[in-house]
């Protein structure tokens, strides 16, 4: 057996939400790129469709 | 504040979290960022970066898509497929060029001119002219092909070049169904031949993406089935480097000029403006302030994160559409690795991790002699 221990820090959950609301202002003014990423939970078409 | 828990593991399930950790790309990061990737992804830096980039290029970009589809369409209909470019026997391996800093501070051009390369040449729109001016050429690699997936017109710039008019005959282009009429013009000016595809964004909604009802639309009498859509995760480069393994099928593809990032000097912002080349102006804002000190908060560091590149020994720093485009690359790299080898030449820049092969240009077409 593994003895594990985890040191469990306390966070400011306020603090933490006023940094992600700013990382979304950051992302939201810092220009849209070229294009889109695609997502799908079908592994086989997520790089490649042969015939669409 | 703190507070100290613990538990009792098997060593087969500690293992088996350890693969899990690795698998996920977070070898070299922390207990805690994975966890909190699992059980709080939609609300991970990551995931939220991406979420909206997604509504980004939807508010930005999906009219225009529509509107470039549209006036493309009876030329797509009357076009070549890429499927057209599968090879007979496989390409033994595929360079992929991007226009990424690194490629100019390396000399990777000239380096490749002078090789004896014999693999398929992919490279993205932007670098073309620049590739063909220090000797990468079709008439030196007869394999080559060029990517277009940017659908604004002013790409049409990089195929107006007397250079690139000159090799054109002999250059494959593979182009996105909603690029700009006039890009399409101007790289049938430039004598190529067109090789569609269609790039992948929402075909996961189904019947009702346009995804799917532009592949339906885009069927004709002399393309039946079709044309093939490749995922292009947000970028050029990674749109080559998905085409160089499924359609030329290349089973292993080097990457050159792939920073997906700024080459910065060390940790404390020192960096070098002239190798940029082009940014965002918020990246010069941001750069300032953290080399000043004027704002160190967490969200400036995870939207503008200055990293350490432990393969090629160096810095880089990261605007948001770079993190975005970088973050899909490596995760895709890493799923992919059965199916194909990456090897990343960069000599620099944001990708490395699980399943990329870090190795010096020159070092690499060395062992291909």
């Amino acid at each position: 057996m593994i003895k594990s221990n985890f040191n469990v820090k306390k966070i400011e959950t306020d603090k933490e939400n006023v940094d992600k609301q700013k990382f979304e202002a950051l992302i939201e003014s810092s220009g849209v790129g070229s294009h889109m990423v695609f997502r799908t939970t079908e592994n086989d078409d997520e790089f490649f469709i042969e015939e669409l | 504040m703190s507070e100290n828990i613990s538990f009792d593991l098997d060593e087969k399930t500690y293992q088996k979290l350890l693969e899990k950790k690795e698998n996920m790309g977070f070898k070299n990061k922390s207990w805690n960022e994975w966890f909190s990737n699992l059980i709080d992804e939609e609300n991970s830096y990551s995931k939220i970066l991406e979420n909206i980039f997604e509504k980004k290029n939807y508010d930005v970009y999906f009219d225009d898509w529509i509107k470039n589809f549209k006036n493309n369409l009876l030329t797509i209909q009357n076009g070549h497929s890429a499927k057209k470019l599968i090879p007979e026997k496989e390409y033994p391996s595929g360079i992929i060029i991007g226009g990424g800093p690194s490629l100019k501070k390396h000399n990777h051009l000239k380096i490749l001119a002078n090789s004896n390369f014999e693999g398929a040449i992919i490279c993205c729109d932007s670098v073309l002219s620049k590739a063909l001016e220090e000797g990468v050429t079709p008439d030196k690699f007869k394999n080559f092909f060029v990517v277009v997936i940017d659908t604004q017109s002013h790409q049409k710039q990089w195929f107006e070049k007397d250079i690139v008019k000159k090799f054109g005959s002999k250059i494959k282009c593979i182009v996105s169904t909603t690029v700009h009429p006039s890009t399409y013009e101007a790289i049938i000016d430039s004598g190529m031949e067109v090789y569609w595809v269609h790039a992948l964004f929402d075909y996961d909604k189904g019947k009702t993406s346009f995804n799917y009802i532009s592949g339906i639309m885009s069927r004709s009498e002399k393309n039946q089935k079709g044309f093939p859509g490749i995922q292009t995760g947000g970028n050029v480069g990674t749109a080559a480097w998905t085409v160089s393994w499924n359609i030329l099928k290349c089973p292993e593809v080097i990457l050159i000029g792939i920073d997906q990032s700024y080459p910065i000097e060390n940790q404390n912002g020192e960096i070098d403006f002239n190798s940029i080349g082009r940014a965002h102006p918020i990246l010069y804002e941001y750069v300032e302030k953290i080399k000043s000190g004027k704002d160190n908060s967490e969200s400036v560091k995870q939207a503008f994160p200055i990293t350490f590149n432990p393969d090629f020994n160096c810095h880089y720093i990261q605007d948001p559409v770079f993190l975005y485009y970088s973050n899909a690359l490596k995760e895709f790299i890493q799923k992919t690795q059965n199916k194909v080898k990456t090897i990343n030449a960069t000599e620099g820049g944001a990708i490395f991790g699980n399943g990329i092969n870090s190795i010096k240009f020159n070092e690499y077409l060395k062992l291909k002699n």
